[in-house]
């Protein structure tokens, strides 16, 4: 048996045309949409593209979203170039080595130094401008969006209230629940509190104990948006 | 391909630059996205996403105009995902299209035969990707659908070095399970 090329395994992973038994377990497309775009993350992104792994459909509707959205971030592009060997494990870590390898060893030493004083001069920024009393938002994806409930604690079904914080006021969130297996639950738009009832007929399927998944979306006066990563609650 | 009534009818809201700006992005996407399997219904899902796209929009225009391009593509996005859930589901799509043209078309890329030894393959391959430990599994699974080493790392928070290695192993058990089930891609 010959050990068959990466790109072979490629392309034989895009020909499987299934879609999962329960197409109801077939995320929603715009949770596919924001893993290819990288603003899917943790366990709901882990989730879908486990799903992706045995359900071809999905799988090209991955690949669909990521080709989209390479034409407008290239960022998301494979880094290819047209002397590496055919073979895809070869393209994937030449993207690391000839990087390494065309670097002189001293530029990787005054890089490490100049990183040095940048923090240095940020974190001395950063105690300078901002006074005790006020708020420090962060610019990571998620800004500041922290769950303010505990995910371990059981909900009763008539009172699942997702509570969050960390925008500032005027901020306006979107909230969308799933299950652990990403099938959609509950979308909300345009709530102006920093929380939100689940209906209770929106978790009548889900079995006691349940784990679901809710994400927050926060449309900030200024025009950002900022989306958090994915919470847990739990359902008694 | 010419545009159709609903197409046309639609331009009061999408303009026709719009619109072959948007299907020859999603004619380009689909192509490179969408396997061997799909070559004969490539320009099918195309135009039927395109026609879902502009009644949605449509229906959307009295409460938001101002569509942005990005919003655009992902609802142009969302309507070739289910074009592509509906052939999986039963090879049909929402134009009445008939079927024996569909089979009667050939393949742009393979045979039935070769088609039909690859969808094999395929499940295989998800078959034994079911089977891994959990972070080669998705780590494997990221690298088939196209990813290099540093988009793999940045998509899963991993670093590079842990990637790299998850992927290799993850890979060796894929082939080690597709030599056990006598599969050869």
């Amino acid at each position: 048996v010959t050990t068959p090329s990466d790109d072979r395994l490629r392309e034989e992973f895009a020909s499987a045309q299934n879609i999962a038994v329960d197409a109801t377990s077939c995320p929603d497309t715009s949770l596919i949409w924001d893993s290819a775009a990288e603003t899917l993350t943790g366990d709901e992104n882990e989730s879908l593209l486990r799903h992706t792994s045995t359900c071809g459909a999905c799988a090209a509707s991955w690949r669909l979203a990521r080709e989209l959205l390479s034409e407008d971030l290239p960022q998301a592009l494979p880094e290819e170039t047209p002397d590496t060997p055919d073979d895809a494990s070869s393209r994937f870590a030449e993207g690391r080595r000839s990087r390494a390898r065309s670097r002189p060893w001293w530029l990787g030493l005054a890089a490490a130094a100049m990183l040095v004083l940048a923090v240095s001069f940020f974190a001395i920024q950063q105690f300078e401008t901002v006074g005790p009393g006020e708020p420090l938002y962060r610019t990571t994806p998620g800004g500041g969006l922290a769950a303010e409930i505990d995910p371990a604690a059981p909900l009763p079904r008539d009172e699942v209230v997702l509570r969050w914080s960390g925008a500032p006021a005027g901020t306006t969130y979107d909230i969308r629940a799933t299950t652990d297996r990403l099938a959609p639950l509950h979308r909300a738009f345009g709530i102006e509190q920093a929380e939100h009832r689940v209906p209770q007929d929106a978790l009548a399927d889900l079995p006691p104990g349940a784990v679901i998944l809710w994400t927050v979306t926060a449309h900030l006066p200024d025009g950002r948006r900022w989306t958090s990563v994915s919470f847990r609650a739990t359902v008694e | 391909m010419a545009m159709s009534d609903d197409e046309r009818h639609s331009d009061r809201r999408l303009s026709e630059e719009t619109v072959a700006d948007l299907r020859s992005r999603l004619e380009r996407a689909v192509a490179r996205a969408c396997p061997s399997w799909f070559a004969s219904h490539r320009d099918d899902v195309v135009q039927n996403a395109l026609l879902k796209l502009v009644r949605r929009l449509e229906e959307e225009g009295g409460r938001n105009p101002d569509f942005s391009p990005m919003y655009l593509l992902r609802a142009a996005h969302g309507a070739a995902v289910d074009e592509i859930r509906r052939w999986c589901r039963g090879g049909k799509t929402t134009l009445a299209l008939d079927q024996e043209v569909l089979e009667r078309r050939p393949s742009a890329e393979a045979g039935p035969e070769r088609s039909c030894v690859s969808r094999e393959i395929g499940r295989a391959i998800q078959e034994c990707l079911e089977g891994l430990v959990g972070s080669r599994q998705l780590a494997v699974t990221v690298f088939l659908q196209g990813s290099t080493a540093p988009e793999t790392s940045r998509r899963l928070g991993w670093t590079l070095g842990k990637t790299e290695k998850l992927v290799y192993r993850g890979l060796a058990d894929l082939r080690h399970c597709l030599r056990e089930k006598g599969v050869e891609p």
